[in-house]
């Protein structure tokens, strides 16, 4: 068959000592980025392409591909950690990862992060190297429209990431979106909220605001409440039990194939998987009121779906050269570098090149894993030192991390001030996740929505033309009344039988 | 030595020895002075990219950093994405570094002319000091190869009964002003849905979203080889030499005939205010040395781009018709 | 304590809110053809700005007298005097901290950033912290070189040198 011969070339590519060499330290470079607060996969593959252009084309893009890979991972090492997401897309995983650190379960919160990753990154390669045109395809009918029900789909999980006060986090989402609407708006061009600031006209970055508001306002935070200890824990606590596999094993898969499939699509990113994919795992989960406190899900969930959704953004990026995500937008422009076109030909001109590159991914993953596992332990114990010594380095990494983002000192500024929200809002309870929320999705929302409006000539009613788009409203309403629905059912139906019951 | 070769020294090795040594021989090259212009840069240059790492203009400045140190052996630059307000911050950095000959920018028409244009921005490109253009790219007018539009008059002719929906990548970008064009020059108007980029256009002609949308010849290139999309037309006044971009016929060849002028992007080198004649003869000199080189051939042939090397005044003459013909057409958008 | 802070947070929310809405007014909400415009979802979000800021105040208010008579979260039952100055002295630390980024973001282009924030963990360590002068120059020396190893070297990140520029030949 040819999938099978393309395979057989592929890995032959792809295992060669030179090119295993480059993924190995690809993967190495990248975890170490992502171990840095906002410095995140696109960053690294950015800043390291230089070092790569002496290679030849596939062992260059083969530690790039590493280095994608080992960001992801670096960066959630630091979100369990320490509560410092290394790139948007870890931002979630920091919210149960974090807590079960601090009851002593880095171990296995670290270790179940990398084998879902891995899980489910081997399964949506098989899909992505099986069915890539098939997938593209259907990405191409998600148009504006579409991606705008998508992400109200995306608004209605708010309520999931809302902690004690729905209302606090509504409100928090809003203040989010409203965020993303200040600067340069780069479809109508003119400045909005920008009175005349240069630095206004690069608008506030997502990063600085996620540095700011879990690294700074954390460390701030548990300065304040001054009873950090240091966390000892015997070995046997560190490792994966049975028990914890079994309750993530169909999360995974769920997580995992939501991921892939936002990935797919063109601009959603693996940030909105992450989200999506958690909230799934929060909706379908026996223990929902362990997440936000340290449910083990809370980090399989979001790992399975943003590792699947970095796949996925492959599709498009492979099959015509349409990047899926930040960080695929970045290997695109290497890929010219390199002389090589991406575009819908790639996979009949470049099949060694091609397939050779699908699957080192399955190597580096392999990689990742062999390399992070055993190291679970070590990281872990760094918890065991006395955090009046780590946090100082803590600020000092996020403030470094705050300015390489765009090289300037904007940044830094905006991290400060984000700390300083975050400290009050930890302090008075507002939930941070959901403002992280608002500014992810609010861009994409006012893009897409926009567009939606010009496309119907400044009728919404367009969206009655889109059924998938209907479908996806209609989905979003299910989950945001659904429970009441079900609720308002079961309490009629036993009012008829038995009334004394309950 | 510069810093790319240290770095990759940093990696190779990893050893704090062979760091050392890398700092050591920057020193001595500082000592080092230039052959050919009685002005030569004494420390490390930045080339700042105002956007992001991956793009057009990251592309570009990378690719003018390393053909300038491959003819220049004794310059350091770095490149520092300074990103932001779609090119304004990078820009007003630049603005900043008042008489320091060791800031360059890899500028392009949309930040250096049409930004300042459309918004009240601190810089523009009179306060800097133009070094040279090194390419231009061009406007393409693109359909879904099954799209019933076999020409620009059959996409006008729509146009004139119904909504004709159309993607471009911002307000003021070339394909902007390229559908403007034909829009004043056929009386006739379109629907703009504009979208981020140029690939997020493609996206979009290809789910049927659009009927047509503005692309660069790199960005289409590979649809239109896989017969995804075609070209209705270029902006441009002479066609391509090779094929498949030898047969897209040019917006004059079209019927329409306008000043293509501002549908042009170029690309080329920008540097702070207040440079001497010297220092800008030194980088005008590097620029064109790259220029007989085969990285910047390369440069050119890996993105469809049309070579062009303008220097000085020659370069600060062509953008100011280039202002004085978006000018103009900017105020008709609104 | 607590309340008082909501009815603040609840405030600064409204504010914000109206703030965004008036303003955008000025981006134009809808344009011809009822399009949406650049105004449009600045507008929308000031107003749920403004709408969930107004509830948080009215649950506020509505909670009032549970929390007056049960409290809860936090603040539970009396705090002793050594706690409060416990509290007291952590708070000072958290003020302290702030002070301290503050003046090494104000000074970090011009002493140059890995100095800056070198010294800044050195204070912390030093200062806040109370650990031993020796000790805590170490540290704050070796993450100042892991630093300078990982973005300078590696990845060629231009961080502002200030002072130390002449130094090293940058």
């Amino acid at each position: 068959m040819d999938f099978f011969a393309h395979l057989i070339t592929g890995f032959g590519t792809a295992l060669t000592p030179i090119n295993l060499l480059y993924c190995f330290i690809g993967v190495l470079l990248g975890t170490v980025i992502g171990l840095l607060p906002g410095l995140g996969s696109a960053t690294g593959v950015a800043l390291l392409l230089p070092l790569t252009l002496n290679l030849s084309p596939i062992t260059a893009l083969i530690m790039l591909a590493g280095i994608y890979y080992g960001a992801q991972y670096g960066a959630t090492i630091t979100s369990v950690l320490i509560a410092t997401p290394g790139d948007s897309a870890s931002v979630v995983t920091a919210i149960d990862g974090y807590p079960m650190a601090r009851q002593g379960r880095a171990g296995p919160a670290l270790a179940i992060g990398a084998v879902s990753s891995f899980v489910s990154g081997i399964i949506s390669l098989i899909l992505l190297m099986a069915l890539a045109p098939f997938f593209a395809s259907l990405a191409l009918h998600f148009g504006p429209p579409e991606i705008c029900a998508l992400i109200v789909l995306g608004f209605t999980s708010i309520v999931g990431f809302s902690g004690t006060s729905r209302t606090k986090g509504l409100a928090m989402a809003s203040l989010g979106v409203a965020i993303t609407t200040i600067g340069l708006d780069p479809q109508s061009g003119s400045a909005r909220f920008t009175f005349g600031f240069i630095n206004l006209f690069g608008g506030i970055g997502f990063l600085p605001v996620v540095i700011g508001l879990f690294a700074v306002a954390e460390v701030l935070h548990q300065v304040r409440s001054g009873k950090v200890e240091p966390i000892r824990t015997r070995f046997r606590d560190m490792i994966l039990k049975r028990e914890d596999w079994r309750r993530c094993r169909t999360t995974i898969l769920g997580s995992g194939l939501l991921g892939f499939f936002i990935g797919v699509l063109p601009g959603a990113g693996a940030t909105l998987a992450s989200f999506l994919g958690y909230d799934l795992a929060r909706h379908f989960s026996k223990h929902k009121d362990e997440f936000g406190k340290g449910a083990i899900e809370g980090v399989a969930a979001p790992e399975a779906a943003n590792s699947a959704a970095v796949n996925g953004a492959f599709v498009p990026t492979l099959t015509l050269g349409i990047p899926g995500s930040g960080t695929t937008a970045v290997l695109l422009g290497a890929f010219i570098v390199f002389g090589i076109q991406p575009g819908p030909l790639l996979f009949t001109n470049e099949p060694d090149l091609v397939w050779g590159l699908m699957c080192s991914f399955f190597i580096g993953s392999v990689i990742l894993l062999l390399l992070n596992l055993p190291l679970v332990p070590v990281f872990a114990s760094l918890l065991r030192f006395r955090y009046a010594l780590i946090y100082p380095c803590i600020l000092f990494l996020s403030f470094i991390g705050a300015y390489a983002i765009e090289n300037r000192m904007w940044g830094v500024w905006l991290t400060l001030a984000f700390g300083i929200i975050g400290y009050f809002m930890k302090r008075y309870e507002y939930p941070t996740a959901p403002l992280i929320l608002g500014i992810v999705l609010g861009g994409m929302f006012e893009k897409t929505l926009i567009q939606t409006s010009s496309m119907g000539g400044g009728d919404l009613a367009i969206f009655l033309n889109r059924p998938i788009a209907m479908v996806l409203f209609a989905l979003a309403a299910l989950i945001l009344y659904g429970p009441r629905l079900v609720r308002l059912f079961v309490r009629l139906g036993h009012k008829g039988q038995d009334s004394f019951s309950k | 030595m510069t810093t790319t070769k240290n770095r990759k020294s940093f990696l190779k090795t990893g050893s704090a020895i062979a760091m050392a040594c890398a700092l050591g021989s920057v020193t001595l090259a500082n000592s080092a002075h230039a052959q050919e212009s009685s002005w030569s840069p004494s420390q490390q240059v930045s080339m700042v990219v105002p956007f992001k790492p991956g793009g057009g203009s990251d592309t570009f400045g990378r690719a003018a950093t390393s053909g300038m140190e491959e003819v220049r052996n004794n310059i350091d630059i770095s490149v520092q994405n300074i990103v932001g307000g779609s090119g304004a911050v990078g820009y007003s950095t630049l603005l900043q570094r008042q008489d320091n000959p060791h800031y360059l920018l890899a500028s392009e028409t949309g930040a250096a002319i049409i930004l300042p244009l459309m918004n009240d921005v601190p810089y523009s490109w009179e306060k800097l000091t133009p070094i040279a253009e090194v390419a231009e790219d061009h406007t393409m007018i693109i359909v879904a190869n099954e799209s019933p539009y076999k020409s620009i008059s059959d996409l006008v002719d729509a146009a004139k009964e119904s909504q004709v929906n159309i993607a471009i990548s911002g307000k003021g970008s070339p394909a902007s002003l390229a559908f403007k064009l034909i829009e004043k020059d056929q009386d006739v108007s379109f629907n703009r849905v504009v979208f981020e980029s140029g690939s997020a256009n493609n996206a979009a002609l290809l789910g049927g979203d659009v009927a047509a949308a503005g692309a660069n010849p790199g960005e289409a290139i590979e649809l239109i080889k896989a017969s995804k999309v075609r070209a209705l037309t270029i902006f441009k006044e002479t066609r391509f030499q090779k094929s498949p971009l030898a047969d897209i016929p040019t917006i004059a060849e079209a019927g329409i005939d306008v000043d293509v002028t501002p549908t042009l992007q170029f690309r080329g080198i920008i540097a702070a205010p207040g440079l001497s004649e010297a220092q800008k003869t030194y980088w005008e000199n590097a620029i064109k040395a790259w220029s007989k080189t085969e990285s910047y051939k390369t440069y050119i042939d890996n993105n469809y781009l049309t070579p062009k090397i303008r220097t000085g005044d020659e370069f600060a003459e062509f953008l100011a018709k280039q202002h004085n013909t978006i000018s103009p057409l900017l105020k008709d958008t609104d | 304590m607590k309340p008082r802070g909501d009815y603040v947070g609840a405030l600064i929310l409204v504010a914000i809110g109206a703030a965004f809405s008036t303003l955008s007014i000025d981006y134009c909400v809808l344009g011809e053809e009822a399009r949406i415009s650049p105004g449009f979802v600045p507008f929308i979000a000031g107003l749920l700005l403004v709408a969930f800021g107004a509830m948080i105040g009215w649950e506020t208010w509505k909670s009032r007298v549970h929390v007056t008579t049960n409290p809860t979260g936090e603040d539970t039952g009396p705090e002793t005097e050594t706690d409060k100055q416990a509290r007291h002295n952590t708070t000072k630390s958290v003020a302290l901290i702030f002070g301290l980024l503050l003046i090494a973001v104000i000074l970090s282009p011009i002493l140059g950033f890995l100095l800056t924030f070198s010294i800044l963990v050195f204070a912390i360590l030093a200062v806040v912290e109370r650990e031993h002068f020796w000790f805590s120059l170490v540290i704050s020396l070796s993450i100042g070189l892991l630093a300078w190893l990982i973005f300078y070297q590696l990845m060629g990140i231009r961080l502002p040198l200030g002072i130390i520029a002449p130094l090293i030949g940058g």
